[in-house]
């Protein structure tokens, strides 16, 4: 999967046995959000407020294989939205994986809570538009997202367009080189979730070693608590 | 400063910094700072006061090559001067560690500085609003939290007195929320540090003094007893998440640095206190309650050599203290921190302030100042950087940059750096 290789060439050979590796992988470690315990050290929901950090990012993105621009504002406001970057290949254990597991856990308290149909949706933007194509981003769609709990996985058109977005994240992401000067397909980043309001308020940051799936979800319970 | 920072970016596109770049007191970093490296540093931060009579008579962020393969090694090779004095004091790392905020105690402008070429800090933001803002005065600690910036503040602009609070900012330095300290409940109002267990979530504050007592001439100070009244004597323990204060620990004579032990099994922090010289420790009860406790004398309490600085060791089983006024640092040994034993001491020069340790503990770096109109007189009034390698039994000097004859001013708080590893920003 260099750098070098045309994309018609990633579009019509990789996405779907590569999705369904990034797939296996994440199912896996379903069996590890079962053992996700409260913590009690911190509040209950709804008994704390969530400042207003920063406006969700904006942007154009891609959802589906009929390369359409939309506008990322469109995946951030008018529901509370759980935010975050990912790629395909990242095996980081304390990166994209991490990220996926609390997606999971979070994705399954909404399911599990009529309450909370259809008012969360969980976004994952790609850092990688060379290798996730918007195809490939549509087979993790129609295997994780369900109506009660919408889950958009997007992509860029190039680095060009994802650049942007990073920066208004501040989420630093690198290519890492090889030993010969050459371009890998490691991305170093810092893995952020990014906890944003119905009106496109970012109001919790959550960074790696403090991902805590019950602590997002406490947090969601107060923004949807504060709707009320 | 987005602009700003896509420019940097555009500029470096070959060799970026990747996530890894800037490291700070890599023991001392709040726990949102990313990835911390546990070998060598190359660069060391120095946020320094001008001084009247001294080269540009500028604050200034000084740069020195700590890396001992460099041909530069012990050099200064970067200085940044920010234009006027108005009372420079500490430095704090964003999350993503990108960026430097440093702040000046008097005139409270805070100077964000972009590290992506650590060798070559830019300025590009001043926050020049923080007291109409926010009514406090004194952005002291710079705290990073995950994208945002918590800063405790030591006064207030109204009385100039130590009734403050925190500030919270985003990392694109917009302002975000302000919470007073509390009153009420046994609290005095006053603030200096902070510290984060995010484990527990919780957060400690320590108390200080007031614009009026840290801008004064310390020998004026020290003979006005109504001064000397008004200090700090609470810590308080506050439910992080929520910023609600938990309880009001009563420790006297003014409890300043926090370090939280950074072993996932210990759940305790330790602190300094000024004026009545001991350590103090804070941890849970059997029921689950945050207590302080009195845990020994740092030196000869009757002789107040002043405790600044403390630096904690990795493992939690040591800590640096420095003492101002007998210009000594100490090494406690941890290992029971109910009963903390200082096993080493050295005379560092007529006055020591900061300290600041390597994560693996071999290479300790100290300065002098502690704030203008406390530093010591004339010739007393010494001005460095010293740098030292800790084989857990003494301390051998490797270099000393003499802030004087550089002509930089008063040396104060550091942070450490690494060069960029070899890495492409996205999108370049």
């Amino acid at each position: 999967m260099g750098m070098g290789k045309p994309l018609a060439w990633r579009s019509r050979y990789l996405p779907n046995g590569y999705a369904l590796l990034v797939l296996l992988a994440f199912f896996l470690s379903i069996a590890n959000n079962q053992r996700c315990l409260a913590n009690p050290a911190y509040p209950e929901a709804g008994t704390y407020k969530l400042q207003k950090i920063q406006p969700a990012p904006s942007g154009w993105v891609l959802q589906d294989s009929v390369w359409i621009p939309r506008r990322l504002s469109s995946y951030t406001k008018d529901k509370v939205t759980l935010f975050s970057f990912f790629y395909g290949t990242c095996r980081d254990p304390q990166g994209c994986p991490k990220a996926w597991d609390a997606f999971l856990a979070v994705h399954k308290a909404v399911k599990m809570n009529p309450k909370w149909h259809n008012k969360v949706r969980l976004v994952f933007v790609s850092l990688d538009p060379n290798a996730d194509t918007p195809e490939m981003m549509s087979i993790f769609q129609s295997s994780m997202s369900t109506p009660e709990a919408p889950w958009a996985f997007l992509t860029t058109w190039s680095e060009s367009f994802l650049t942007p977005i990073l920066n208004d994240m501040y989420v630093p992401a690198w290519r890492e080189f090889d030993d010969k000067g050459k371009q890998t397909d490691v991305i170093n980043h810092l893995l952020k979730v990014f906890l944003i309001d119905k009106e496109a308020w970012v109001r919790e940051i959550y960074t790696t070693n403090f991902l805590d799936p019950n602590v997002v979800i406490a947090d969601i319970g107060t923004l949807l608590l504060e709707e009320e | 400063m987005k602009k700003l920072l896509r420019s940097s970016v555009c500029a470096l596109a070959v060799l970026a910094v990747g996530p890894s770049l800037t490291i700070a007191d890599e023991t001392c970093n709040s726990p949102f700072t990313s990835a911390l490296i546990k070998g060598q540093e190359d660069f060391l931060h120095v946020w320094t006061l001008g001084e009247v009579g001294v080269g540009d008579e500028s604050d200034k962020l000084v740069t020195i090559d700590v890396q001992p393969n460099s041909p530069t090694f012990g050099k200064v090779i970067n200085s940044v001067s920010v234009g006027g004095r108005g009372e420079a004091h500490h430095t704090g790392f964003t999350d993503d560690r990108r960026f430097l905020w440093a702040g000046r105690l008097d005139d409270n402008k805070i100077f964000i500085f972009d590290l992506i070429d650590p060798s070559k800090p830019k300025v590009v933001k001043t926050i020049t609003d923080f007291a109409d803002k926010t009514g406090f005065v004194g952005p002291h600690t710079f705290y990073a939290t995950a994208g945002r910036m918590m800063i405790q503040a030591l006064s207030n602009g109204k009385t100039h007195d130590g009734q403050t609070g925190i500030v919270v900012y985003n990392n694109a330095g917009d302002l975000i929320s302000t919470h007073p300290m509390p009153l009420d409940n046994g609290g005095d109002g006053y603030g200096y540090d902070i510290g984060i267990n995010p484990a527990q979530n919780v957060m400690l504050t320590s108390s200080f003094t007031g614009w009026t007592n840290y801008m004064m001439d310390i020998g004026q100070m020290v003979k006005d007893p109504e001064a000397m009244k008004r200090f700090g004597s609470t810590m308080v323990m506050w439910d992080f998440k929520s910023m609600k204060p938990i309880t009001t620990m009563q420790v006297p004579g003014a409890p300043l640095e926090i370090r939280w032990s950074l072993r996932p099994e210990d759940n305790w922090a330790i602190t300094a206190t000024a004026l009545t010289s001991k350590l103090w420790l804070v941890k849970q009860n059997e029921k689950g309650e945050w207590q302080a406790k009195d845990v020994g004398n740092i030196g000869d309490p009757s002789k107040v050599p002043l405790p600044v600085d403390i630096s904690i060791t990795a493992d939690g089983k040591g800590l640096w203290v420095n003492t101002f006024l007998d210009g000594t640092t100490r090494y406690y040994d941890l290992t029971n921190v109910e009963a903390p034993k200082e096993v080493y001491s050295k005379k560092m020069g007529s006055q020591v302030n900061m300290v600041s340790q390597s994560f693996d503990g071999k290479r300790v770096y100290f300065t002098t100042s502690l704030l203008a109109n406390w530093d010591k007189k004339g010739n007393d009034n010494e001005q460095w950087l010293k740098a030292y390698d800790w084989d857990g039994k003494e301390l051998v000097e490797k270099f000393t940059v003499d802030f004087k004859a550089e002509k930089l001013g008063r040396a104060h708080h550091m942070k450490f750096s690494a060069k960029p590893t070899k890495a492409a920003a996205l999108g370049e």
